[in-house]
């Protein structure tokens, strides 16, 4: 049988290099993955060029405590989950998404903070959109995507999960400029021992990971949150532990 | 015969290397572009493909086949089941087939504007460079080395998404 168009093998000729720019994309389209597209700007001058039109993008952070075999049970400072937004990888993933200017729909899985069989890390995470923004915040400025429609974060033990689309997408945006990703910007407050009066529990070893934003000292959106408001019991002790870090330690967090 | 339009009506394709494939007209109608020239008449009974070899050819139409057998999605909802799953294993057996026959295919299904086959073949595609190094990459897809970045632009690349590569 005579075959015709096949790639020979001296790689003189490829079909692949010759597919249609709407082809690859759909196939790029398809990855999903962002460190698998990110690499794939690197395969070809067509790759290059067709990988930044992709539009819906997923990444998953990569838990950079979870080859640390530490067995003490004392809690280590990599084990944080805040040291997660602070490490340059991060910086760095955000840079490279950046250069996916079509973006429409972006999802972000946060790594679970706490080994498998370990769980003394309670972690809630949460994002609030009043005026500003608060405690985890990890999105690029939406400017850098104009057609970002629909965010996604969820983090691989299910113990948050936020999607955003429209406009709390652009207010979001408003309140994040690309600079805030450096690293010092980030502020954090560990508490061993919390105790939440109007809820009564107690938290043991709560991390509040907050990005600095523009007169965020001066608003008190954080410290008069109606705990009245939320149905649910859990969430309104998540807001409850929020409001008393940012009373009690204001000075230590901002100072 | 070139005028008659009953169901049963034979297209008679033409592949590359001139081997010649009668089939329904029911299965050419999987492809939007020969749907198109019977539509405009502009078929004759044999519709040369140039550019798509045997191998290839028999390879789609065995795909175009079973889908035109198939029950439509929009027929029954009910009943549907056990044929969306009879087709999802009949595509999972079709896209084994090595590399460039998938390329060719892809190729192909782009030409005659086959919807179905085309996002199959992106699919397997993506599936078999998903997690890859860009060397990986090259050697899975045989990319030219004409349309290599140079190394300048690829050590620059390479530090732009250094996290990409630990």
């Amino acid at each position: 049988m005579k075959k015709i168009g096949k790639p020979d093998e001296s790689g003189d000729s490829s079909s692949f290099s010759c597919l249609p720019d709407d082809i690859l994309l759909e196939i790029l389209s398809r990855l999903i993955d962002l460190k698998t597209l990110c690499r794939c700007k690197l395969v070809s001058i067509h790759f290059n060029h067709i990988v930044q039109q992709v539009n819906a993008i997923s990444f998953t952070g990569v838990n950079h405590s979870s080859s640390d075999s530490n067995s003490s049970g004392a809690p280590s400072e990599r084990d944080r989950p805040d040291n997660f937004f602070k490490c340059e990888s991060f910086v760095s993933v955000m840079k490279s998404l950046q250069t996916f200017s079509g973006l429409k729909s972006l999802c972000i899985e946060i790594p679970s903070f706490h080994k498998a069989s370990d769980d003394r890390f309670l972690i809630k995470w949460k994002f609030e959109f009043r005026n500003r923004t608060d405690s985890f915040l990890f999105l690029s400025p939406n400017s850098c995507f104009p057609l970002l429609e629909n965010v996604t974060i969820t983090d691989t033990s299910k113990r948050g999960t936020v999607s955003l689309c429209g406009g709390k997408i652009v207010d979001l945006g408003k309140c994040l400029r690309l600079e805030q990703y450096s690293c010092n910007k980030l502020h954090r407050c560990y508490v061993p021992l919390l105790k939440l009066p109007v809820s009564g529990y107690m938290m043991k070893g709560v991390t509040l990971a907050l990005f600095e934003m523009n007169d965020l000292v001066d608003d008190d959106s954080f410290t008069n949150i109606n705990l009245n408001d939320f149905e649910d019991k859990e969430e309104a002790a998540y807001n409850e532990a929020m409001m008393e870090i940012f009373k009690k330690n204001r000075q230590r967090i901002f100072g | 015969m070139s005028t008659s339009s009953s169901s049963s009506k034979k297209i008679v394709l033409k592949s590359a290397d001139n081997e010649t494939f009668e089939i329904d007209e029911i299965v050419a109608l999987e492809s939007q572009a020969i749907k198109n020239m019977i539509e405009d008449e502009c078929a004759d009974n044999v519709i040369p493909l140039g550019n798509i070899d045997s191998k290839t050819l028999s390879k789609i139409i065995e795909y175009c086949k079973k889908h035109a057998e198939s029950p439509k999605k929009d027929d029954n909802a009910d009943i549907d089941e056990k044929a969306v799953e009879d087709l999802k294993s009949f595509d999972a057996e079709f896209a084994k087939v090595d590399m460039p026959l998938i390329q060719d295919i892809l190729m192909a299904a782009n030409f005659l504007n086959i919807d179905n086959l085309i996002g199959l073949m992106c699919r397997t595609i993506a599936d078999r460079i998903k997690g890859k190094t860009p060397e990986e990459i090259r050697k899975i897809l045989n990319i030219n080395k004409n349309d290599l970045l140079s190394p300048e632009q690829e050590a620059k690349a390479r530090e732009e998404n250094s996290w990409a590569f630990d």
